[in-house]
């Protein structure tokens, strides 16, 4: 999922998505627990669940291109990763898009822990470079460089691509050319179903 | 820090000067040197990412070549005087054996053959992250700042160095 906060677009993988609400719905907790720093407040969701809130533009100190506050044109995301519950506070939801593991690289160490720590992935799209949120590192639920959820995921989602290829490799130098035709649906078919 | 070996070696090759955009010290010009092994590519200037809470010396992250690599600002890193400006040109793809960083640079970036006339800086309070730099020249070119790009990438740039 990507999405816009200030003038900069984030992604977020999907799993960890569990809601999407308008940020006019929730309601902020005052006095409820001080904030442990600017941008990060008490709220609680239309369901009653009540969480720690990030407000995006505000943590990164970027001008916020929606109106400030819990706006109605802004939107909240429910994110859940493992012990990590939190909202976070969009200008807007762009769109989902999907990633192969060839979009996707590690952020260099030069960006420094912190920034390793919240966004431990680079996603490339139409030429465009967008940092990938893990929201176990946000709430400081992973212990650095311990590997998160989403390297898991992405890892695996290049192993399998390896695997993938050899496979469709592997029959199609083995089999005869009439056979090839149909074995290859059989393994995309099976491939796919792995993959689901 | 062996210097004296790292500028031997250097000593047959041509090197890359790309001046920093620091004031001047005693009156000399400051450059960092290059040798063009380590450079990749020049190219005009491309477009930056940010990414939100990256030490202010990584500028971020650009579009080389399909993949994403960073932009740095050496003179900043190494915690030098005076404020690099914001207009250059040309970006410098330089290379390490594990990373690679992208440095903005001004199109008077000079290829020279090593001077014949040399002489290690003693005394370099202009630059705080000494434990970046393999070594400071004096020559007829000025200041020369042979910086340890893999020490830069790598993050090292965050480590303090233990006292001597």
């Amino acid at each position: 999922m990507l999405f816009q906060a200030g003038k900069v677009q984030f992604g977020l993988d999907l799993s960890w998505v569990k809601g999407v609400y308008r940020a006019a719905d929730l309601s902020e907790l005052p006095g409820r627990d001080e904030p442990a720093r600017e941008g990060v407040r008490s709220c609680r969701l239309p369901d009653g669940a009540e969480m720690p809130l990030y407000d995006f533009p505000i943590l990164f100190g970027m001008p916020s291109t929606a109106l400030p506050g819990f706006s109605p044109y802004r939107k909240v995301i429910r994110l859940e990763a493992e012990s990590a519950s939190l909202v976070l506070l969009a200008d807007h939801i762009d769109r989902v898009v999907e990633a192969s593991g060839e979009q996707i690289a590690a952020l260099p160490p030069v960006f420094g822990e912190k920034a390793r720590k919240w966004f431990p992935y680079i996603f490339q799209s139409d030429m465009q470079l967008i940092p990938l949120l893990d929201p176990r590192g946000m709430a400081g639920a992973v212990p650095f460089p311990a590997q998160s959820g989403a390297e898991e995921i992405f890892s695996g989602l290049i192993r399998a691509q390896s695997v993938e290829k050899q496979i469709l490799t592997a029959i199609h130098r083995e089999m005869r050319r009439g056979m090839r035709r149909e074995l290859f649906k059989m393994a995309k078919k099976l491939i796919s179903a792995v993959r689901h | 820090m062996n210097t004296q070996h790292i500028w031997k070696k250097a000593e047959q090759r041509r090197v890359l000067l790309i001046p920093a955009r620091v004031s001047e010290i005693s009156g000399q010009p400051v450059s960092f040197l290059f040798t063009l092994g380590q450079i990749e590519d020049i190219v005009r200037e491309m477009p930056v990412w940010t990414v939100p809470f990256a030490p202010s010396f990584v500028k971020g992250l650009t579009l080389w070549r399909n993949q994403p690599v960073p932009v740095i600002c050496l003179e900043e890193c190494l915690g030098m005087p005076g404020v690099p400006a914001s207009d250059f040109g040309r970006m410098v793809v330089v290379r390490t054996r594990q990373q690679r960083g992208i440095l903005y640079a001004d199109t008077d970036m000079r290829l020279i053959h090593v001077p014949e006339f040399y002489a290690p800086a003693e005394e370099i309070p202009w630059i705080s992250g000494k434990h970046l730099v393999h070594g400071v020249y004096a020559c007829a070119h000025g200041f020369l700042v042979a910086v340890r790009m893999e020490a830069v990438l790598s993050g090292q740039c965050f480590e303090v160095p233990l006292p001597a």
